[in-house]
């Protein structure tokens, strides 16, 4: 019986090992899998314009104005409420000059060699959000038609920290006054005569600056009891980030977006010169349209699809080094009347983002993929999947001006619009 | 009794356990329901494989059913084997080598009568495993390649219920009925740019299969035997479970062919030379051709092999232990079932063994050792040098002695 037992346990233990996996005999699997790339789906762009951006407590304010060859004259007015927690001045404090300070965030677009003009107006209305909470990149404020200041500056967004604009001393005078005769005591008070600024760009300016939303007004002012050479004392009435923002405008008159006044008007890439285009800032987006999912039918047996991407490529030949495309897109689902239905996810759950897959500086290509897999199998699946398109954005479409032209399914086989499908057939019956 | 009943359970569900780790370790396995078992119970696997005419008058032998007839009363008979393989796998390019371990036999045997007895047999009738890396296949419409790994587990088995009835005392006769039932799996890994694609095919067989078998003592020197095994088909159903990276997996039932058994005979000797020596020399025939089944890439070709080997006990009855131990050789010489673009794998082993008493009653340890080479460097096929170590415990035991004096 132990005899028995002990062999009973033998054959338990019954193990195999391998010390290499054998890279032999590969001709004789009989498989019958067949992987599949397909790039013949049909996929059309073209370009649309959102209504309005929500520009919210941005981390950039853009100032400035640009004549921009494709999508026409291009500008951003600040509009910002100014706070501050004290209102004391020393009675015998005598009123020096006052200054706008403005910081960089190093962000600029087109031409910073040539000279700004900008001109500082008083807010007439009280800067508020609109009934939703937020500021619109279309949202205005009436402005006294007579400026505060005009001032010029050449800016130098990377190499300074800041710019420093010095305004009319009857204006810093007037603010001084005020603060110094008690007059204005507390913000309350402040904002019923002082309403806020409006930063206009003149309209023959060169570029768009990104400033930083903690920038403020100055006054300097010395107290003549000091020594000698007279220390500065100076008071900051800084910007109130969450009433600060700004409005993008654009003349499209003559170019190819004239028609866009209506979220839901569409330019097809082929009348747009082959192109579709983004134009962060001002809402201008890429449209992309997948009319005919139900492609694969012809392919004989059972399969499954492993992977689709829409390849999409810029048309670098517009692009300068002031006048640049950013790296990634964001994507969202819109509906047939461009209005948006979510955000673009990947099979992993993730938001999916289009990012660069080819760049070549030699051939001028850089070629943007977006996985689209996901997307397919839920606008197959809803009910209302025949109605979705993609919308192409830039990623920093509230706080930039950067602009994107994109190739067109009749380009070149490199650069063309096209989708490319995986698909792997594992059963041939 | 129902001591003996609780054991054969308790052996048939291990068997069954270690059944599922029965392994391969051959591309060769790819094809059919992988590559046959050889292994049998007793002494016969040290002669090559020889032993139709061979008798179970003191082991069990389930190369012929005809032998049970041979099984005296009051013994029952249980048989256990064990095997370990060494393959060197040689394809010219590069060499590997690969070692696997599995239970090869698991039998019982118990006389009905004074000239019947029956013996139920579980073995694994063939094995699959194999591990084939880093095949490269085109993507259509492109002009890149996708890579699969390609690895397959799993065995077929067989449980036999034997009968075997002495009409005369040189005359025995015989019949098996067999029991098939298993699985074998194989998995696709497809890696294809970033996506992974799976593809596993689990094929589950059943069925029925009927052989018989003759031997006849011309005289006490000589004898001979002869044995058939029915044609069948195995019921073969395959399950498909297709995984890809965020999908869920896909299940399916596809459709496969039946796997077919092929008609089988075999004839065998048995020369005694004294008290001391045995030859035996067998022949079989697998109609595989006959089986209406397709490899994809290879064909099923009729098989035959020879079989032959010696016995050597130096004095039988002594009372030193040593003499008493029985030496065996043999040779085998099979000419396979395969043919793999025109050439047919052909697999030869010599075999070397002792039949070691570890009872008064007759039970004997039996050790094998053989080498065998399977394929050839040649013809685009894979050469498999084999070692083989066997252990197989022979045990006799005395049963129903009180019955005797009812």
């Amino acid at each position: 019986m132990c005899v028995l037992l002990s062999s009973f346990m033998l054959l338990l233990g019954s193990c195999s090992q391998d010390d290499a996996s054998f890279p032999v005999g590969e001709d004789w699997v009989d498989s019958d899998t067949r992987i599949l790339y397909i790039d013949t789906m049909t996929v059309e762009s073209s370009t649309f314009k959102f209504d309005s951006v929500q520009v919210s407590s941005t981390n950039r304010l853009l100032l400035g104005s640009y004549d921009d060859p494709i999508f026409g004259k291009t500008s951003s007015t600040i509009y910002t409420q100014l706070t501050n927690s004290t209102y004391t001045l020393d009675s015998d404090a005598v009123f020096d000059s006052i200054v706008l300070i403005l910081n960089y965030d190093d962000y600029f677009y087109n031409d910073t060699t040539q000279v700004q003009t900008l001109r500082i107006h008083e807010v007439l209305q009280d800067i508020k959000p609109t009934d939703d909470g937020y500021f619109y990149n279309t949202t205005t404020f009436k402005y006294d038609e007579n400026a505060i200041s005009e001032v010029t500056y050449t800016p130098r967004p990377i190499r300074e920290d800041s710019l420093h604009l010095r305004l009319e001393d009857a204006y810093g005078q007037l603010l001084f006054d005020e603060i110094q005769d008690n007059d204005i005591n507390n913000s309350d008070e402040f904002l019923r005569t002082h309403r806020g600024l409006a930063l206009v760009p003149d309209e023959n300016n060169t570029t768009i600056l990104g400033f930083l939303p903690a920038s403020s007004i100055r006054i300097y002012y010395s107290l003549p009891n000091e020594v000698e050479e007279e220390d500065e004392n100076s008071f900051d009435m800084t910007f109130n980030s969450s009433y600060s923002y700004h409005n993008l405008s654009s003349d499209r008159d003559t170019t190819y977006f004239e028609s866009l006044d209506d979220q839901e008007i569409n330019v097809d890439a082929e009348d747009s010169g082959g192109f579709s285009y983004i134009q962060a800032g001002l809402g201008i987006a890429s449209r992309i349209s997948i009319p005919h999912l139900a492609g694969l039918d012809y392919i004989e047996g059972s399969g499954t699809l492993l992977g689709a991407n829409l390849l999409i490529s810029l048309n670098t030949k517009v692009e300068s080094t002031s006048l640049y495309a950013g790296s990634n897109l964001s994507c969202y689902i819109i509906d047939q009347k461009n209005q948006i239905l979510g955000n673009l996810y990947d099979y992993e759950g993730n938001e999916a983002s289009g990012t660069v897959v080819a760049n070549s500086d030699e051939f001028s290509q850089t070629t943007f993929s977006v996985p689209i897999h996901y997307f397919l199998d839920q606008k197959t699946t809803d009910s209302n999947g025949d109605n979705w398109y993609l919308a192409l954005l830039d990623p920093a479409m509230s706080e930039s001006v950067n602009r994107y032209s994109f190739y067109g399914n009749k380009a070149s086989e490199t650069l063309k619009l096209q989708i490319i499908l995986i698909y792997a057939v594992y059963d041939n019956e | 009794m129902n001591k003996h009943i609780l054991l054969i359970i308790l052996l048939a569900t291990g068997g069954l356990a270690a059944q599922t780790n029965a392994l391969s370790n051959s591309p060769y396995s790819l094809f059919g329901a992988g590559i046959p078992n050889t292994f049998s119970t007793g002494k016969t696997n040290a002669l090559g494989g020889a032993g139709i005419a061979l008798k179970s008058d003191n082991s069990l032998n389930s190369l012929n059913p005809a032998s049970l007839g041979a099984m005296p009363l009051n013994h029952f008979y249980f048989d256990i084997g064990y095997t370990s393989q060494l393959f060197n796998l040689n394809e010219g390019a590069g060499t590997s080598k690969q070692t696997n371990s599995t239970f090869s036999n698991l039998a019982l045997a118990f006389p009905v009568t004074k000239k019947s007895a029956v013996s139920v047999v579980l073995a694994p009738y063939s094995n699959v495993g194999y591990d084939i890396t880093g095949i490269e296949r085109s993507i259509e419409g492109s002009t890149e390649f996708y890579s699969s790994d390609v690895s397959g587990n799993g065995s077929l088995n067989s449980l036999d219920l034997n009968y075997g009835y002495a009409v005369f005392n040189n005359l025995r006769i015989g019949i098996t009925g067999s029991y098939f039932f298993g699985k074998t799996e194989q998995t696709e890994y497809n890696t294809i740019y970033d996506y992974s694609l799976d593809i596993q095919r689990e094929n589950r067989y059943s069925g029925y299969r009927l052989g018989m078998g003759l031997q006849y003592e011309v005289t006490d020197k000589i004898a001979i035997g002869s044995t058939v095994k029915l044609p069948s088909q195995l019921k073969t159903t395959q399950n498909s479970i297709i995984t890809q990276d965020y999908a869920d997996a896909i299940t399916e039932d596809t459709s496969v062919k039946d796997f077919e058994l092929p008609l089988e005979v075999g004839i065998g000797t048995e020369f005694k030379f004294g008290k001391s020596y045995a030859v035996y020399a067998d022949y079989t025939r697998k109609l595989w051709s006959d089986t209406d089944q397709e490899l994809g890439y290879g064909t099923l070709i009729d098989q035959n092999i020879f079989k032959t080997g010696l016995t050597f006990t130096p004095k039988p009855g002594s009372i030193y232990y040593w003499e008493n131990v029985e030496y065996r050789a043999g040779l085998n010489y099979d000419t396979g079932y395969l043919n793999l673009s025109g050439a047919d794998v052909k697999n030869y082993s010599m075999s070397v063994g002792v039949g070691l008493p570890i009872s008064r009653s007759g039970s004997k340890l039996n050790l094998m050792y053989s080498y065998g080479q399977n394929g050839e460097l040649a013809n685009g096929l894979i050469r498999e040098n084999i070692h083989s170590l066997s252990v197989n415990f022979s045990l006799d035991g005395i049963w129903f002695v009180k019955s005797k004096y009812n």
